[in-house]
Parts: structure tokens; sequence; C-alpha cells
């Protein structure tokens, strides 16, 4: 095929530059000459009302008018290859301005197709010349956006299971500038490094600049709690594996009801949403261990003066290692005012309460490390992936893949394994024009193996994105 | 695509279908918790051959990456056709697991129903056993257990009524018999005897007490208060205990009034309860209930993280004689305790979050007439005279006519629906106070609305502004501007309308409810 004019609008197998043409739509070759007219890309279906949260964009139309001029077989060949394509249930189109432009790809879905139109086709006797053209009114529903080629957004980036550690942001890793104009699915591979536990939490966020602007704006850990107890809470023990460096052991003698808290006064962090996880780790003492945590703000704060309540159910056996348990996400201090007209304000010391009950019979004892809060807002998507993968110590990335909603690895033969993962929540997307900010977490929440929530632990972790665009691009 | 992710996990594979579902719904109820969803996949059907009933359905919110929904496909329904092939899909909520076990559930029983006369051998032709006032002058219902004048009796004849709801397998085991009771004649020759059968103990019986016409209570209970764990029959006689005699005078009888049985509950872990922690005999509460639900035929509840507050009202009677589902109980407990709820939620480590928890005396969620507030009005019908009838215990039937004051009525004498009194419910007392409930009820209008919230409203309890598929049922909610506080009862979230439909209402009390709270009498 020779080289094609631009704009160039093609049929292709895949959404890759180097895909498989299926059909031109504008090429001339030999007698044949077909051509499209009239380019309309159409605009995505705004769903809900203007100020509806949580609305979905519907599909597009595109349009555009087709001419084929050509002999008869040449015409009746292309007639043949468009309407089968036109029929098959989905399909991508290709459409790029100029040889220097991004290409753009339409995913298609099947849907009723044009007419054709015959008033300016006169056939000859010998069906060899053809005098007018085939006019076909071409009408395709597509996704809402055009997607990019896929881009690479990070590679070989280290994420540590270790938030204190900041001079890499820890668990956390600050992207680069995503292009497109609207939010894409990532394809987050996630490396392990080292064995690891069962279960861990990838979140995708775009916090405001102060958040990275410092260690502390960001993120807290709190330390030190004043503990206060009806229980055995003894003194802070020395254990460089515990956040800070030390723990606050914590034994419930007799079962359920046995209550330890802790408190820390005179916090003071910049006001917003916070997403709280509590870092803690069951002593060999006893079996399970299982407990309540409930975080309370303290009183006389913001609009409401009422306390502020998270709880969280805590679980674990005696044989593994530290854990987070995420509490949740919480206003601090609490406020009525919108998001947005708190942005920059400093926040009124408050004081911060968890409270451990027991809920288990018999002996307990928990390790009591810290309390993390991370900087939220409701961009943010979170994903709990836990895995069967056996194949602890990394070497084959799990790929979580938004695009694909699916979370799977891929052997060394190729072959992909999607049964190993169970996942709940929802995939990252990556926002452009914002910083976008990646966020794991390993051992969350639910019963580990030995290797647990380890500050040793570390992920190396890729990122791809296909951009999202509204319409062609130039 | 939906904008909630959604997850469906069979037998063989879990997977986010969010790409595939259209018109996603999904409503929670307080009490209740998450009760139903829908959504339709268009997905290949042979692609996704084990999706079944019982496979589990999971509605996450995006940020947070918790349930909003945890269920189970009631109904996949695969459509084919010309509109393409699609599974309607239809889910329950977790609490809908309630419903699966039935047991024969005993906790209070005081109705002589479950009574019948001991077939064994030393129970005499003519002895008098059944339920009946004490003989003299004294109306107390009650067991009543005799021989007759001219009757010939040998040592260890009885007169004997069993008790036979507990016998079955799946029932609870006896946990407590007890009764005031009194004789018509005192005498060393004659006594009261407790006997017991069952898997466990085997038989076995002891003697209470001689007979004696001064009045005594007994209690016995399981689990070290002296009635063998396990037993599943239990008989009261009165049986011959001196040598044979005949019997002369009409005052051979012994009556058992406020007899009580109750069946051993467990704690939540499914341990029974000593007779330490079978604190009472005289009533139950809902909450120890629950607790019992928990432990015996609601594996699925994570029993360590389930909070069960304590609950206050003194329930008389609680006994289901036929094998009933947890759900059922659940709704009878509700009659009883309007103020508290029940709640099976998504689940977290061991099973499914379940809480029993009073309704919030503070304000979580403020709304405002912006949100579509549209009242609900109630039929008011206005009455000042109610016939309430009931049978005493004697059989007689009996009625009392209240009536109240009603101005509006001016001279009009307007009679509301008869009210019939329960079994065991039956006294002047009750009448009248159930009477005028209903009738101050009937000119009142319970106040409920239902308002479809699409935008952020403010959550004081984790002082946010949260989305409307955030919202949560079972706290209350303020409407601004006419500054009503009202409980949220239930929240369907429509994602293809990115809106949440709030009931909202303190509803009247059903006459059911209130005859729930009335006084047990025999």
């Amino acid at each position: 095929m020779t080289a094609p004019p631009y704009p160039r609008v093609d049929f292709v197998a895949t959404p890759d530059t180097d895909a498989q043409v299926l059909y031109r739509f504008h090429i001339n070759v030999g007698t044949a000459y077909v051509a499209h007219d009239g380019f309309d890309a159409g605009v995505p279906e705004w769903r809900g009302s203007p100020r509806a949260t949580g609305a979905t964009e519907g599909y597009r139309t595109l349009r555009f008018s087709h001419l084929i001029e050509a002999n008869y077989d040449t015409a009746g060949q292309a007639l043949s290859t468009l309407a089968r394509l036109l029929v098959a249930d989905d399909g991508w189109l290709l459409v790029q301005l100029t040889e220097a432009s991004r290409p753009v790809w339409f995913r298609t879905w099947r849907t009723t197709p044009g007419g054709l139109s015959l008033e300016r086709v006169r056939l000859s006797e010998t069906r060899e010349e053809v005098d007018g053209k085939f006019k076909i009114d071409m009408s395709l529903a597509a996704d809402a956006y055009a997607v990019g080629a896929r881009q690479t957004l990070a590679t070989e980036v280290v994420m540590n299971n270790d938030p204190t550690e900041f001079t890499v942001f820890g668990d956390l890793a600050v992207l680069g500038e995503v292009q497109g104009d609207a939010p894409a699915p990532a394809v987050v591979e996630v490396e392990w490094g080292t064995a690891r536990g069962n279960t861990y939490l990838l979140q995708s966020m775009s916090p405001p600049a102060d958040y990275l602007s410092g260690p502390t704006s960001g993120t807290f850990i709190l330390e030190d709690a004043t503990a206060d107890s009806t229980v055995n809470t003894g003194s802070q023990v020395a254990d460089s594996l515990y956040l800070g460096g030390t723990y606050q052991p914590t034994a419930f003698p007799t079962g359920p009801g046995d209550v330890a808290s802790f408190t820390w006064d005179d916090l003071s962090t910049p006001a917003r949403q916070w997403f709280i996880v509590m870092r803690w780790a069951p002593d060999a003492v006893g079996g399970s261990i299982r407990a309540r945590a409930t975080l309370t703000v303290g009183t006389g704060f913001g609009l409401t003066g009422a306390n502020a309540v998270l709880t969280a159910s805590l679980e674990a056996n005696d044989t593994d290692s530290s854990q987070y348990t995420v509490l949740g996400v919480m206003r601090i201090p609490q406020t009525g005012a919108p998001d947005e007209l708190l942005a920059g304000a400093s926040g009124a010391t408050y004081q911060l309460a968890i409270e451990l009950l027991d809920r288990d019979l018999g002996t307990e004892e928990i390790n009591f490390d810290a309390v993390v809060m991370y900087a939220w807002d409701d961009k943010v998507r979170s994903l709990y992936v836990t895995t069967t993968d056996s194949d602890s110590d990394g070497g084959v990335p799990h790929n979580v893949d938004g695009e694909y909603e699916a979370v799977y690895l891929i052997d060394a033969f190729g072959n992909t394994y999607p049964d190993q993962f169970s996942v709940a929540g929802a995939f990252p997307l990556l926002r452009p024009g914002e910083t976008n900010v990646l966020h794991l977490l390993m051992g969350v929440g639910v019963p580990l193996g030995e290797s647990g929530a380890d500050r040793g632990i570390g992920a190396e972790v890729a990122v791809y994105y296909r951009p999202r665009w509204l319409w062609v691009q130039p | 695509m939906s904008y909630l992710p959604v997850r469906v996990v069979t037998a063989t594979r879990s997977r986010h279908v969010t790409a595939y579902a259209t018109g996603l719904t999904f409503t929670k109820n307080a009490p209740g918790g998450h009760t139903s969803a829908r959504v339709r996949l268009s997905l290949p059907l042979d692609e996704w051959a084990d999706l079944v009933t019982n496979s589990r359905f999971y509605i996450y919110d995006p940020a947070t990456g918790l349930p909003l929904f945890d269920g189970y496909v009631s109904n996949p329904t695969p459509n084919r056709g010309g509109n393409g092939n699609a599974f309607e899909l239809s889910a329950d909520g977790g609490r809908i697991l309630a419903a699966d076990d039935r047991r024969t559930l005993v906790y209070l029983d005081r109705d002589q129903e479950g009574w019948v006369r001991s077939p064994v051998a030393t129970v005499v032709q003519s002895a008098r056993t059944e339920f009946a006032p004490a003989p003299g002058a004294d109306d107390t219902p009650g067991m009543l257990l005799g021989f007759s004048p001219g009757q010939p009796l040998g040592t260890g004849h009885r007169a004997a009524m069993r008790y036979t709801p507990l016998m079955p397998t799946d029932a609870m085991e006896a946990g407590a018999i007890a009764s005031d009771y009194v004789g018509g004649v005192t005498s060393a020759d004659y006594a009261l005897e407790l006997a017991w059968d069952g898997p466990v103990p085997g038989p076995g019986s002891t003697d209470v007490d001689t007979l004696s016409t001064t009045p005594d209570t007994m209690e016995y209970k399981a689990g070290g208060g002296t009635l063998p764990d396990g037993s599943r029959k239990l008989a009261l006689a009165l049986k011959r205990t001196g040598g044979a005699t005949n019997v002369v005078d009409d005052d051979h009888w012994l009556h058992h009034a406020n007899l009580r049985v109750l069946g051993r509950r467990m704690d939540r872990f499914g341990s029974l309860l000593s007779a330490a922690d079978l604190t009472t005999t005289d009533y139950v509460l809902a909450s120890w209930v629950i607790e019992d639900l928990i432990g015996r035929m609601m594996p699925f509840v994570d029993a360590g993280a389930a909070l069960v507050y304590p609950s206050t009202t003194e329930i008389a009677q609680l006994a289901y004689r036929t094998p009933v589902t947890a759900l059922t109980v659940f709704e009878a407990l509700t009659l009883h305790e309007p103020d508290m709820l029940w709640e099976v939620l998504e689940s977290v480590n061991d099973g499914h979050r379940f809480n029993f928890r009073p309704w919030p005396t503070e304000v979580r969620y403020l709304l405002s007439y912006a949100d579509g507030w549209q009242a609900r009005g109630t039929d008011v019908d206005l009455c000042n005279r109610v016939w309430v009838n009931w049978t005493d215990v004697d059989g007689r039937p009996t009625a009392v006519l209240v009536s109240a004051e009603v101005p509006s009525l001016g001279n009009r004498v307007r009679h509301a629906d008869p009210i019939n009194l329960p079994t065991g419910l039956g006294s002047e007392a009750n009448a009248q106070a159930i009477g005028a409930e209903v009738l101050a009820a009937n000119a009142e209008l319970a106040e409920s609305a239902t308002m479809v919230v699409r935008r952020r409203v403010f959550d004081r309890l984790t002082g946010r502004w949260v989305y409307p598929y955030q919202i949560e049922p079972g706290y209350l909610a303020i409407v601004r501007e006419p500054g009503t506080t009202l409980r949220v009862t239930e929240v369907t979230y429509d994602d293809d309308a990115q809106a949440a439909t709030l009931t909202l209402g303190q509803p009247q009390l059903t006459l059911d409810q209130r005859l729930a709270r009335l006084a047990y009498v025999a």
C-alpha cells in the first residue's frame, strides 16, 4: 500500500501505530479512489445533571461521508470489506490529522450502519467503469474518549513499605506528567523484591502541591501515645522493625471487654481529609488476636462539636508479623466547609484517641506501633489485591491492569494467570494536568503470611497508560 | 459502564465487571443492612457458565476501595435474544443468610400450648392435668394437677404434664424451668416432682417439694443450677410418695402459676450459658436473644466483630415451637425494641459485620429541601371509641369499650376497628392502655418523607461531605429548613441517575408493636 494521504481515517486491528490496517477510508490505489468527507468526531454523551456526582460519560457518535469511486469490482470489494467491519461487534478507528500528529484511536461498537446512496452511480455496460461515487453515510458508536498510543510513565520506581522513609517518599511514588484530556486507567506492574505477605493496597491519588513539599505536610506518623488503660500497656519497647523504632506492648488479660486506649494531645495538622491507618503486630501470646479499633477526634472542634468516629476490626495470628489496618477517612479538624475553602488552612489543635477493644476469648497481646495519616481527597482510588502467588521473592511482576480491570501475572512462557488474585475496590486512574502519586502499602487488613507489613519489603513499580483524548490531536 | 466498581466472584473466578455494568442500583435498610441490588451485565453468557445463585456480588466505593454493597447473586437471569447476551442480575445482601437456617427456638415460654398430659403408665386415668385457675377464690391461671376423690393411688402414681417443644434435636436444649406453686392440702405423702430426659442426661427426676398449702417458688436451671445439661423433655408431676391409699377429699391438687420454660441460650461464640449467665427466668432481653442467634444460627457473622448493645425491654414471651429463621426472630424483636436496629453489613475478616444497636440520638446527615423533600402523608382516621376484646383465663370472652376525647369530632361518636388482645395479654389494664394508645395515634400524623439526594451532603460522623452512594441508613438526618430530624430507614442508590433515594421517617408503631409492649398476664 502506498503512504496514506492525511488526515488518516482507518479501521485497524489494534490501537497501536504498527497495527494491521483493515480498511482505509482515504486511499487512491489504481483506479480505486475512496475518501472521507466532513469528518465529525462528535462528543461524548454527558449523563446526569450538570452538578451530578459520580457521573459516567456515555458513547459518542462519529459521522462522516465515505465516498468510493472505483470500478465495479474494486468498489464491490471495498463495500464488502467495510460492511464486515461494521457488522462486527467492535473495532478500532484510527484518526491522525498529519504525519506529525499524535494518532488517536476510537473504540467503536456495533451500531446501526449508515445507508448507501447510489444516486450518483452510473455503471457502464461492461461494469468496468464507474461514473460517479458510492456514498455511505458513516455513523459509528464509539467510547467516550479516544485513546492515544501506550505511554510509559515510570519504570523501576522503588517503593518501600515504610512511610518513614521520606527521602524517596517511602511508600509513595510521584509520577511524571500525564498526557491526555480525561483520567486514564493505569497499568501498574508491581514487582516485589523480597518476600512479602498476601494483601496489598494500591492507591492512585492527585494531591495538591503542598502535599509533596515536605515530609510532614502530607503524611503524619503518630508515635508515643499516652497510654491510659485498664489493661497492661507496659513501657515502650525499642525494636527497629517498628516505625519510629519502638512499639507499645498491650496485653488483654481476660478477653472481650478489655480496653486499651492511646491518645495524642495537641496535634496540629493541615485541615483536610485524612486517610488513617494503624500499624500493629500480634505478639506471640495467645492464638488469634482480634480487636476493634475506634478512633475519635476530640470534642469541641469545627461545626459539630461531636466526636468523629472511625472503627475497624483487627485480626491476626501470633505467627503473623505487623500489619496495617485501615481505619478510614476523616476530616480533621471537623468542619462543614467544602474542601475547596479549606485549601491551605491550618488546622486547630486537637486530640486524637485510639481505643482497642479486645473481642476474643483468652489472654492476648498486641504490639501497638503507630497511626499513620495520609492526606486524602475524593480523587483517590483504592484497590486491595490479595494474591496466592507463591513466587514470594518477586521476579514475575503483578500486572494491575486498569484497562481490563484485572490483576494477573505473566510467566516466562507468556501464560496469563488472573486466578491467583482476588481484587477489591477500584483500579487506579491517572489524571492529566495534575500531580499523580501512587501509594503502595503491603500487609493490609487481613491475616497475613509470615512476612506481613515488614518495613524491609520493597517493590519496583512500572506504570503504563493510554492517554484519553476528547478530540483528535493536531 | 457504571461509575461504581462492580465485582462478581464465582466458584472459579473473581472478576471486575464495571465496564459491562448498566442500570446498577442497590438498597440498604435499617433495620436490615444490605438488602438488594440489581445490575445488567452485557457479557457473553458462555463466557461465564458458573455464574449462579450464591455467587458473590460486590459494589465498591472507588475512593476507599471498601464495599458499599456486599451480597449474593439471587438470580443471574441470563438473557439471549435480539438485544444481545446479558445477565439481568439481582443480588441479595448478606441479611438473606439469616433466612437460611430454621430451628425450634424457645427463649421464654409461658404459654400452655407446649404442655401435654404425660403418656407414662404411672399417670392414673382420672388424674387432672390441665390449665385452669387454682381452685378457690383465686383466679390465677396456671397448670392444675390433681387427683379426684375416690381415686385409689399406689406409691409413684402421678398426675403429670410434660413440655414437648424442646424434643426435636434441632431445638434449643432446656435451659430453665420455674414456677410459683401451691397445693390444696399439706401432706408429706405427695411431692412436686420435676422430671427430665434427653439425649445427653438420660431420664431422671427430683422431688422439688412436698405438697403444701404454703405458696412457694421453684427455679431449676441448666449449666449448674441442678437441671441436667442436655435435657430435651421436661415434666411436672404431683406424685404419691406415701403408701397405697384412696383419695378422700377434693383438695389433692397442685397448681403452678407463672410457669416459665426457657431454652438454654448460647453466647455469640456458640458456648452454652451457665446457670449464672441465665440471669433471670422472668424475661429475656432482645440483646440476649441476638447473642444466641449469632452463636446458634448465624455462622456467616463475624461473631468477634459483631456489636450487640444491651437492650432494656423485658420480653415476657418469645417462643417458636415450630422451626423459624433468625430473620423471623429479628422481625419479632423489632416489635419489642422499635428504637433499636439490626443490620448485616459487608463481610470483614471472619464473616459479615453485624450490629444490633440503638438508633443514634445525634444527627449524622445534613439535608435540605434542595434534595427534593416529598412528605408522605398517612391517613388520619379520627376516632373516639374502640372496643378491645380478649378471652379471660377461664375462657370467657371479655370486652371493654375505651373512649377518648377528640375535640374535632365534636359530639360524633366514631369507633375504630376493634382490637383483639392475643392469648396471654388479656387484662383490663392492657385493654385500657392499648385502646388509649390507638385512639391517640389515630389523631396524629406521622412525619415521613422521601428525598432524592443528587449532591454531596455533610456527614457529621466523619466530618466529611459524602457522596450520595456513601449515605448509610440507620442514622439520623436533619432537614434544615423545617429543622426536622428523621431516621434514615432506607437508601436506594441508582448509578444511572447518580442519585440516592432516602426514605426518612419515624414511623408510627404498628398495632403489633404496641401489643408486644403490653404486660404479660399468663
